[in-house]
């Protein structure tokens, strides 16, 4: 399938892969230099939080467009723990192993679209879109 | 449990005692049909396109070597001569590019032709074949593991002195002046290698009396907010040992995705790029660069 790409989620060196893979991805639709640093970083903060919490999980990134306008759009799903309190993890500073916790808020503010979803011992979802900006 | 040696491939099937009785009969036949069935198999490999990374000499060579320890295995119920030749035979094709299910597979063909020539031979007393069949499978099936386990094993092996090797590569420290180190990271940070690398990095302030330490970061592709987290840990506790961090090579992608997420970089002295971050550390140690009129100054 040429829009799409999906990677499996376990270890870090799957973090380094689902990084790559999106990015080599993106840069197909003619996202910019910078633009591909973002998504690629906004891959590897939520794939680095699945390694981290749900033990594995999956990353899907596929290209999408309406309208004329190029975008990508990432969707991170795992059967872990879940979050049960998402409003303080979206919070800058809140971490649950000891980082920097900006992984999610850092990411929203990273993508132009994103959404989470979460439940206890069900697991979790992170949807974000990026859209290309034409100079 | 007994406790097993990490090397020992377990035993999955028993034969009956009186079915190991008809073993020295099965060696006998296999030994008489040496270059026949040795000459079926080398057929089937070749026809199977496998071990096409090996030439037709070191197929044949290596048959003979396999059938020999095949036999020895039924023979003498151990696969220890078996296990070491199956190590060194792997330990010299892994580099030629033999993969797995080739070596798997050529075991397994050999199976197959010997399996033949007994239902072939046997085949009048249907009850008797049985009976050789049940001492023969258990071993066949003990030899096909044992070679496909030490193949995966070198394999793992071959991969993990790799990584050492890179992981030596990977974080050089570097002393251009007096008191003042370079240390460039290349690569990919991740957890093992941030820790290898804040020990090297610590490891060289002390050993050198380093005053001021600049980290270059030009050869790190991508830095999110995990490696963020390693580096300005790093940078803390070289504080710690007296030493001041410059912090160069941060590309402009890296540095607006880094401000975006929220990672607070201004502890950190940072000088865009690498000549620039020694310049500053001369210049923290008093040291002044003043250029002679020598070498290419011949402009007029």
């Amino acid at each position: 399938m040429a829009g799409e790409v999906r990677i499996p989620i376990q270890t870090d060196a799957d973090v380094v892969t689902a990084r790559k893979q999106g990015r080599e991805l993106a840069a197909r639709a003619g996202f910019s230099a910078t633009e591909l640093t973002i998504i690629a970083t906004a891959i590897s903060e939520i794939a680095r939080n699945i390694v981290m919490f749900a033990n594995r999980g999956e990353i899907l990134v596929s290209l999408v467009g309406d309208d004329g306008r190029q975008g990508v759009t990432v969707v991170a799903r795992d059967s872990g723990p879940g979050i049960p309190n998402l409003e303080q993890a979206l919070q800058d500073g809140y971490s649950g192993y000891g980082g920097m916790g900006l992984g999610l808020p850092g990411s929203r503010r990273l993508m132009d679209e994103f959404e989470i979803s979460s439940e206890v011992d069900k697991g979790t979802t992170v949807t974000m879109t990026k859209w290309r900006r034409d100079a | 449990m007994e406790t097993r040696s990490p090397d020992e491939v377990p035993v999955v099937q028993e034969a009956r005692e009186e079915d190991l009785e008809l073993l020295p009969e099965l060696v006998t036949h296999l030994r008489e049909g040496r270059t026949e069935l040795r000459e079926q198999w080398a057929n089937r490999i070749t026809n199977a396109h496998l071990l096409s990374a090996m030439t037709e000499e070191e197929i044949f060579s290596m048959a003979t070597s396999v059938y020999d320890s095949y036999v020895e295995v039924l023979e003498t119920g151990s696969v220890e001569a078996l296990q070491a030749y199956a190590r060194d035979l792997s330990e010299r094709i892994i580099p030629r590019g033999v993969e797995t299910y080739e070596v798997v597979g050529i075991v397994l063909l050999l199976r197959d032709v010997l399996a033949r020539s007994l239902f072939e031979k046997y085949q009048k007393d249907f009850e008797l074949l049985n009976r050789v069949l049940d001492a023969y499978e258990p071993a066949a099936n003990r030899i096909a593991n044992t070679v496909a386990v030490s193949f995966v094993r070198e394999r793992e092996r071959i991969i993990r002195q790799q990584q050492d090797a890179i992981r030596e590569l990977s974080t050089p420290v570097l002393q251009v002046r007096e008191r003042i180190l370079i240390l460039p990271i290349i690569g990919v940070l991740d957890e093992q290698r941030a820790n290898q690398f804040t020990e090297q990095l610590l490891a060289g302030i002390r050993n050198n009396r380093a005053k001021v330490v600049v980290i270059d970061i030009t050869g790190v592709p991508d830095v999110d907010s995990e490696v963020a987290n390693h580096l300005v840990q790093a940078v803390d506790a070289s504080r710690l040992m007296g030493a001041s961090v410059i912090l160069t090579g941060l590309s402009p992608e890296i540095a607006q995705t880094l401000v975006t997420i929220g990672v607070d970089l201004g502890k950190m002295n940072t000088v865009g790029d690498l000549q620039g971050g020694v310049e500053e550390a001369e210049r923290l140690l008093g040291f002044k660069v003043t250029r002679s009129d020598a070498v290419g100054n011949h402009q007029r």
